[in-house]
């Protein structure tokens, strides 16, 4: 029997709280407005951008030319009209003649950042473009995500990347052992890996 | 006597309510939705509200009527013998009965993180590859290959 696991948190443990956001080191899926040079097609700057590099790398040691890779952001209702479209990127999956299947590999749903607590947001895991870690700092960050949220986005990756199912209790496990190995962590640790 | 609304408490003597009950309800009713009315301390006699919150309630139990006699027996029926009801049917059932779909972005999925379902297929249909996470954390070299 497959194991029923979402496949995005509840939507209120997204983001941390905008007053302790300080706390927390720039990491893998933090929100940030979009760096110079990631435009669309016609030249309109993106709406934002997810980070997708290793939290490791983002830390005290990173150099300002550090190429750091992120994704397209927009809101879910830039989707248009269609209800239903928006309805499975929220899930990540829908329904069909009584079998669930996986919904828009290539996108991520995001819950609504605190400075815009109306609006939720996907990343398309499919547009990407790498920026230095400058043109990041210079950007700014919007928010950052919970590391419960993280595991989550991750395992979406994974799936995104390599077509691999893998459990939530096996993100959250491998995140811990990682924490637990990076001699540069700081900031708040998650109850899972105290 | 005294008119009570949620958030208010008006004293009006037997006269003033004589003469001015229509008046001041309408001023109340412009304010609050519904209005408690009943002697000074005492338990309420009666609920007034306005119209158009009167229009909305009626519109709401009449939903949460057709739902409960309609709709609710034929999915606990589904769900004692275990049947899966297709979106589909659902959408349609709910439409026949005049149920608006939550738009709502933000209960959607508090919903959907605390009712998860198991994605068995990928978009085509096809079966999903599940992998096993093992960990090990290995150190690694401190510096990059620029």
């Amino acid at each position: 029997m497959p194991i029923a696991e979402p496949w995005y948190p509840h939507p209120d443990s997204y983001w941390v709280d905008a007053s302790q956001e300080n706390e927390y080191p720039s990491r893998y899926g933090d929100l940030f407005n979009a760096p110079e040079g990631c435009v669309d097609a016609n030249g309109d700057p993106w709406p934002a951008a997810l980070v997708l590099h290793p939290s490791c790398d983002l830390g005290a040691k990173a150099k300002p030319s550090l190429p750091i890779l992120v994704a397209r952001v927009e809101p879910v209702a830039g989707l248009g009209r269609d209800q239903a479209v928006q309805t499975k990127i929220r899930a990540g999956w829908a329904e069909r003649d009584g079998v669930v299947l996986v919904a828009f590999a290539n996108s991520c749903w995001l819950s609504a950042p605190p400075d815009q607590p109306d609006i939720d947001l996907y990343a398309d895991l499919r547009k990407t473009r790498t920026v230095t870690f400058a043109a990041l700092c210079v950007a700014g960050r919007r928010s950052a995500m919970t590391h419960d949220a993280r595991v989550h986005v991750i395992r979406r990756e994974i799936y995104f990347k390599y077509r691999w199912k893998t459990s939530l209790a096996d993100v959250f496990a491998a995140e811990r052992e990682r924490i637990g190995g990076d001699p540069t962590f700081s900031g708040p640790r998650p109850a899972w890996a105290s | 006597m005294a008119y009570r609304s949620s958030s208010t408490a008006v004293h009006l003597s037997t006269t003033e309510l004589r003469e001015a009950a229509g008046p001041k309800l309408t001023a109340l009713l412009d304010e609050n939705n519904v209005i408690e009315v009943g002697p000074y301390g005492r338990s309420r006699t009666a609920v007034v509200v306005a119209p158009q919150h009167y229009d909305e309630l009626e519109a709401a139990f009449e939903e949460m009527r057709e739902f409960k006699d309609r709709l609710l027996p034929m999915f606990q029926a589904a769900a004692r013998e275990q049947l899966t009801l297709p979106s589909e049917l659902y959408l349609l059932l709910t439409k026949s009965a005049g149920l608006e779909l939550n738009s709502d972005w933000r209960a959607l999925t508090q919903f959907l993180a605390e009712h998860p379902v198991a994605t068995t297929r990928d978009e085509n249909g096809n079966p999903i590859a599940t992998a096993s996470l093992t960990t090990s954390y290995v150190g690694e070299l401190d510096e990059d290959l620029e």
